[in-house]
């Protein structure tokens, strides 16, 4: 549903005049007017109000009783006041109510000093306490869930937590148990409240009733300051607030930006902070020597990864990782480009697009935005998982289903956590996105189904209902899409295809409307604008024809590349095709690699390692898939002995023979905006704490002319035929990644290999739900899920134990272990 | 609550309240001068504690106050002093609720206070004497 109009309207608080927009609550209009209402369980960020404190209250002309501000709209010439004998009455006597059964502990609370009950007891109650009667008792602090306690004598009951549990994360674990003075939150089962948000909750407590065990006695509010930053361990680029004690970072906030997370963080973005301070993290630069990796000084590092880029020259093949900020990305293209004459340099994980296409894919008139995704008629799920793949965003789908009577139609191959709330539901063959798309198209078009179905392992009526949704909801319809459609080989016939799809649903390019990626890695927008792909340059230029990360991977493993540089990726973890890449690595003579942990491919096989920086560490940019240029700035000194990422690659270029003129941060940001004409003009400062949109700069009409889609597609691959193995798929789970095998408070969540199985399928092959199994001789749990497409198996990315990549066949055999 | 003299009221919605006392479902309670006041007050209160949401801040609060404050009374651990503190509770309550429940505890209890302010003082007196150590709040 668009964003509603609303007219502006005139009311009066405490004698003031105050312009405010129709129908917003009195306590948010009142601060227009500078005028403060004291609130504890209003939060607009849960939907509608509930009015259950009663802090609010306020006197309105004409109404005799006394009205909860929270709850009450603001209407034209509303006369209200907040400073009269009987609101204060009133906010005095809440206040002592809330207090009746409040412990006053707040010198071991961790809240102390930050908390609102605290700052609203004293702005706005009596100062004595008349209850002499003993306050209710509870065990306490409880593990509410490994990461959170919960202490109930402290809990105010205002909602908040449960709220956020049942109507925004919709896990509907949390509950309020029992009646009246009994009540206490808990989950439903008793059982610990683990849900990918569930970090969230204790930010929204008013009190300390819920508290961040990791925080838990770790500071008091007058020890720490917080600092300002983007997060980077997913495309959804939160921004965060770093709590720094110390030149520790202690713990992460967030940041409120209504246009990029809408105030709520997934709990990988709030508790991964802890890999940032921990043993395992490589903060110095290491060499292989003998065989062995050490620890060496910079100079000797530097040395060595320059003299052997020296060597091999054009026969350098680099890949940047989905972490690697707009800067590092420009000066490594620099470098491998213009030093070293190597053309092999990529960020995608496989499949090339020609340079047209990614003009198409993200050209700003057919580009959505975040916030559209909750207020358009209708939003496609394309072969994504959000809850993993960029979380935040599964919040935003999920807000606007049940706020804003958004239609949601979900196709991918697994089933999806957004199945619940959708419309509409197709799945297709793990791999078949191509077809899936083309068929998509084919019943947009009101064209044969059938065979393009089948060729996509999907259902018809299915394709045809997910498209008389989507035709039938409204004009403003998003494409939100997984970027693994376009990868592999027919990945350019995917993205034509959903090019075909997205002009037939939105014909006439409008805002509100179009395609949002869900890139594979935190930065992969900014890193393609500033060049780091095969044979495309900064600003989408055309540059010198390269490999691209397969065909690098190919070429190493043939001998016919001796260096590999591998910035914030290991190809083993992060890469599909695992045999090819072994290979790679054992042959290739020179692996630079930049990383943060010796995860195996860098244990085994790196022959220089310069340590990665912590997050908190970092000053760049990123990109977000909207084309918000972000800031991360920098919180804490770099830890140990590693340095500034972008000054590590501008010494390596300068020993190969290209000094790139850089001495801060800010001046590659400069040289990039003078490289890629689309970002003309944005400076840092105007990126400052909440970012740019390029899309909608003057500079955007600089982006280049996309390839339209062709008339028409040509046949797609079919999904391969079982023949009794089972289609093998894969997806990466949000916990699958080394900061949080790293941090001690997740570790608890790190997955282990899994195999999703259809029931009927596990009941054919006699396997049950927890036994081990081996799917194509990777070692695996089977795990039976209602939902999954009988003749597919689902295994997850990037374990290290029992790699899905080992798996290259579309085929595999089930078995038991 | 309306005493004898009150017997000659009309009963409809404006005159009940004018009197102090609620129509609310049209229900009567009757309570003969056996019943001491003090226990009608108590079954009252624990009944809107029981039946309290919990939803509202005054209503969960309050009833759950006002009761331990009428169970002090009657085990003897109050003065007086707490009457005041019994209805200006009440007060708070009154009004600043999501729904009429504690409104419905908080009128009659306060017109209890008000009308049988004497019997209320000769129970936590009698109660006081009964009780060896008045002055200590059971934990």
């Amino acid at each position: 549903m668009p964003r509603p109009e609303r007219k502006t309207i005139t009311f009066s608080i405490d004698g003031r005049e105050v312009e405010a927009a129709e129908g917003t609550m009195l306590v948010d209009a009142a601060k227009l007017g500078d005028v403060e209402i004291p609130v504890f369980c209003y939060e607009p960020k849960l939907g509608a109000p509930v009015g259950a404190c009663r802090m609010c209250l306020v006197e309105i002309e004409g109404i005799p009783k006394l009205q909860a501000g929270c709850a009450t709209p603001v209407k034209d010439g509303m006369v209200v006041h907040t400073q009269t004998d009987k609101v204060r009455e009133a906010q005095n006597s809440v206040v002592e109510f809330l207090l009746v059964n409040h412990p006053l502990d707040c010198p071991v609370c961790d809240k102390g000093g930050e908390c609102p009950l605290q700052d609203i007891s004293y702005g706005w109650g009596r100062g004595r306490s008349r209850m002499v009667e003993p306050k209710r008792h509870f065990e306490k602090p409880l593990a509410l869930s490994p990461l959170i306690a919960i202490d109930r004598e402290r809990c105010i009951l205002c909602y908040r937590c449960v709220r956020f549990s049942q109507e925004v994360s919709e896990d509907y674990q949390l509950v309020l148990q029992e009646r009246g003075a009994e009540s206490f939150v808990a989950t439903f089962d008793g059982h610990p409240y683990v849900a990918p948000f569930s970090g969230n909750i204790i930010e929204l407590c008013p009190v300390g009733a819920l508290t961040s065990q990791p925080y838990r006695f770790r500071a008091r509010p007058w020890d720490i300051e917080q600092s300002g930053s983007v997060c980077n361990l997913c495309p959804g680029q939160c921004n965060v607030s770093y709590t720094v004690r110390d030149d520790r970072v202690l713990r992460v906030l967030g940041r409120d930006h209504a246009e990029v997370d809408d105030g709520w963080l997934c709990d990988r973005g709030r508790f991964a902070y802890q890999a940032m301070h921990v043993d395992e993290r490589i903060t110095s630069p290491m060499v292989r020597d003998g065989g062995v990796l050490r620890e060496v000084t910079w100079e000797r590092a530097l040395e060595e990864a320059s003299k052997a880029l020296g060597r091999a020259k054009g026969g350098v093949g680099a890949i940047a990782g989905g972490s690697t900020t707009n800067e590092e990305g420009f000066l490594l293209q620099r470098m491998v480009r213009d030093a070293l004459g190597s053309p092999h340099i990529d960020s995608r994980a496989s499949g090339t697009l020609p340079v047209g296409l990614h003009a198409a894919l993200s050209a700003p008139a057919t580009q959505a935005t975040v916030p559209d995704v909750e207020f358009a008629h209708a939003v496609l799920v394309l072969d994504t998982e959000l809850v993993d793949d960029m979380p935040i965003l599964d919040l935003r789908v999920r807000k606007g289903v049940r706020r804003n009577g958004l239609k949601l139609a979900v196709a991918t191959s697994r089933p999806s956590s957004l199945d619940a709330n959708a419309a509409a539901v197709a799945r297709f063959a793990p791999g078949a996105g191509e077809a899936f798309v083309a068929a998509l198209d084919a019943a947009l078009a009101g064209g044969e189904v059938a065979a393009l179905a089948a060729a996509a392992g999907a259902e018809e009526d299915a394709v045809r209902a997910l498209a008389d949704l989507l035709r039938g909801a409204g004009e403003d319809i998003v494409i939100v899409w997984g970027e693994r459609l376009t990868h592999g080989e027919r990945g350019a016939q995917a993205a034509q295809a959903l090019l075909k799809v997205g002009s037939r649903l939105n014909p006439n390019p409008h805002p509100g409307a179009g395609l949002l990626e869900v890139p594979a890695g935190a930065n992969s927008r900014g890193l393609r604008e500033v060049g780091v792909l095969p044979g495309i340059g900064p600003g989408l230029t055309a540059a010198d024809a390269g490999l691209d990360t397969p065909g690098i991977a190919a070429a190493a493993a043939a001998g016919d590349l001796p260096a590999l540089y591998l910035l914030h990726t290991d190809p083993l973890r992060d890469l599909p095709d695992r045999a090819t890449w072994e290979a790679a690595l054992e042959r290739a003579s020179t692996v630079i690699a930049h990383g943060a942990f010796l995860t195996e491919g860098l244990r085994d096989y790196a022959t220089v390692i310069f340590p990665t920086e912590p997050p908190a560490a970092k000053e760049g940019t990123l990109t977000h898939t909207d084309g918000r240029l972000q800031r991360m700035r920098q919180a804490i000194g770099h830890p140990g002995d590693s340095r500034a990422e972008w000054q590590v690659l501008a010494e390596l270029s300068r020993r190969v023979g290209l000094d790139q003129q850089v001495l801060t941060a800010p001046m590659v940001f400069a040289q990039i905006t003078a490289a890629v004409p689309f970002y003309a003009g944005i400076t840092l400062d105007a990126i400052g704490g909440t970012g740019v949109r390029w899309p909608v700069t003057d500079a955007a009409s600089a982006w280049p002319a996309g390839d339209g889609a062709p008339i028409a597609l040509d046949a797609p691959a079919a999904a391969a035929s079982p023949n009794g193995k089972l289609r093998v798929g894969t997806f990466r789970s949000v916990w699958a990644a080394p900061e949080v095998e790293a941090s001690p408070a997740l570790k608890f969540l790190a997955p282990k290999q899994r195999a999703e199985l259809a029931p009927a399928d596990a009941e054919r092959l006699g396997i049950g739900h927890g036994e081990r199994v081996l799917v194509g001789g990777v070692p695996a749990i089977a795990h039976l899920r209602t939902g999954t497409p009988e003749g597919s198996v689902f295994l997850e990315e990037g374990i290290e134990a029992a790699p899905a990549a080992a798996i290259t066949d579309p085929l595999a055999e089930v078995t038991k272990a | 609550m309306l005493l004898p003299e009150d017997l000659d009221l009309s009963y409809d919605f404006d005159t009940m309240a004018k009197a102090g006392s609620m129509l609310g479902s049209g229900a009567i309670i009757v309570v003969d001068d056996t019943n001491k006041v003090v226990d009608v007050a108590l079954k009252l209160a624990k009944f809107y504690k029981h039946e309290s949401c919990g939803k509202c801040s005054p209503c969960r609060e309050g009833t759950n106050w006002t009761v331990k404050m009428l169970q002090r009374i009657d085990e003897g651990v109050a003065t007086p002093m707490d009457l005041d503190i019994l209805s200006s509770v009440q007060d708070q309550i009154m009004g600043n609720c999501l729904c009429v429940l504690g409104d419905a505890m908080a009128m009659p209890l306060s017109s209890m206070v008000k009308k049988f302010r004497g019997e209320f003082e000769e129970h936590i007196e009698l109660a006081r004497t009964r009780n060896p150590y008045p002055d200590e709040v059971a934990a």
